[in-house]
């Protein structure tokens, strides 16, 4: 294939341009199959692979064919045949390979964690005391007040009606006005 | 039963997306302020224990509450987590998704220690999960009963799996 240089870039297409990442686009490549990997899982829309570096022993990746970066890109048909194979390789873990729980992970962007620039869903099988502890939570005290506020804002978003009896005659009249400011600072 | 997380779906606290399957709520004791949780309705220790078409909708969900944060709270990225069993760091009896949002400088830290294995141990591993992907291994011969084997098969095998789990809620 010929260099390109960046006015070849700059004149691609959308098109072009996807085309290229997935070419250049390592998971890609094992999707199909120009590059050797551990194969364990296939369909249609999606395949699962052996991490040859593992967080534990038998970590999977488990990726669509197709070339998303982040999972809001990815159809809904993708999104819901990677929750069912995900319990699938959680539930095979748990039977054949002696894990005794497994970590379904996913993250979105470079500030998530994301170190390919391909959606992945890792399945990772934990024993008590493997050493893994990235993914213990931590837990902060939060306040009704913001709890509420933050409620409002996602829940309007999604159009969901909060029909709550947790929120009090008074709040529910200040149900439209959101504290975005508040919510800037609960972020930092 | 006795759940705890069965309770707040009945009592619908900082619910943000509610339908008939699932119930997505702000996480009581946050990792970050929008730390969300989905909740299946029905009663679950563990993913094995539930039907394909809910795990489905659960991650359809995420995304869509993932999607959601993106464009309320601008945050950067996002991470979908399950802690399925104690060892995998599961805090409660009824499962859950996390979705959780995220910024640079958050103070969490999903980057785990990568272990240095040979290639005989990657295959080793990909054969055992091919083996029981490809073909399942029933955990206990159903006998010849031609009466609903099905269901027997069933309870015994959730059992099998909450045992394995080791749960101590």
């Amino acid at each position: 294939m010929p260099e390109l240089t960046e006015e070849d870039i700059k004149n691609m297409s959308p098109e072009q341009i996807a085309e290229l990442q997935k070419q250049n686009c390592l998971f890609c490549n094992l999707a199909s199959g120009k590059l050797p990997s551990k194969s364990i899982y296939e369909d249609d829309l999606c395949f699962a692979v052996i991490d040859i570096n593992p967080a534990t022993k038998g970590h999977v990746l488990l990726m669509p064919k197709d070339h998303y970066m982040i999972m809001p890109q990815a159809h809904e048909e993708v999104i819901k045949r990677l929750g069912k194979v995900s319990k699938l390789m959680s539930k095979a873990m748990i039977k054949a390979a002696g894990a005794t729980g497994t970590n379904i992970f996913v993250a979105n962007g470079a500030v998530a964690g994301q170190r390919a620039p391909h959606l992945i869903v890792h399945i990772i099988p934990r024993i008590e005391n493997d050493g893994i502890d990235v993914f213990e939570l931590p837990e902060k005290e939060a306040r009704q007040e913001d709890l509420t506020n933050m409620q409002k804002l996602i829940a309007s978003k999604l159009g969901t009606r909060i029909v709550n009896q947790e929120i009090s005659k008074k709040e529910s009249n200040e149900l439209e006005e959101v504290d975005l400011k508040q919510v800037e600072n609960m972020l930092k | 039963m006795n759940c705890t997380e069965c309770e707040k779906i009945i009592r619908k606290k900082n619910i943000v997306y509610e339908d008939g399957i699932v119930i997505a709520a702000l996480n009581e004791r946050p990792s970050v302020a929008g730390h969300l949780v989905i909740l299946p309705k029905q009663h679950a220790t563990i993913i094995e224990q539930l039907p394909d078409e809910t795990m489905e909708h659960m991650f359809t969900i995420a995304n869509k509450l993932s999607v959601a944060l993106f464009d309320t709270l601008n945050c950067h990225g996002t991470n979908i987590l399950v802690q399925n069993g104690v060892s995998a760091g599961q805090k409660t009896n009824h499962t859950m998704i996390h979705i959780i949002p995220r910024m640079e400088n958050d103070n969490i830290n999903f980057h785990w220690q990568t272990i240095k294995m040979t290639d005989g141990d990657l295959t080793s591993s990909q054969m055992t999960l091919k083996d029981e992907i490809d073909n399942p291994k029933e955990i206990k011969k159903v006998e010849e009963k031609i009466e609903e084997p099905e269901l027997t098969y069933e309870g015994e095998e959730d059992n099998y799996m909450l045992t394995q789990l080791e749960r101590t809620p």
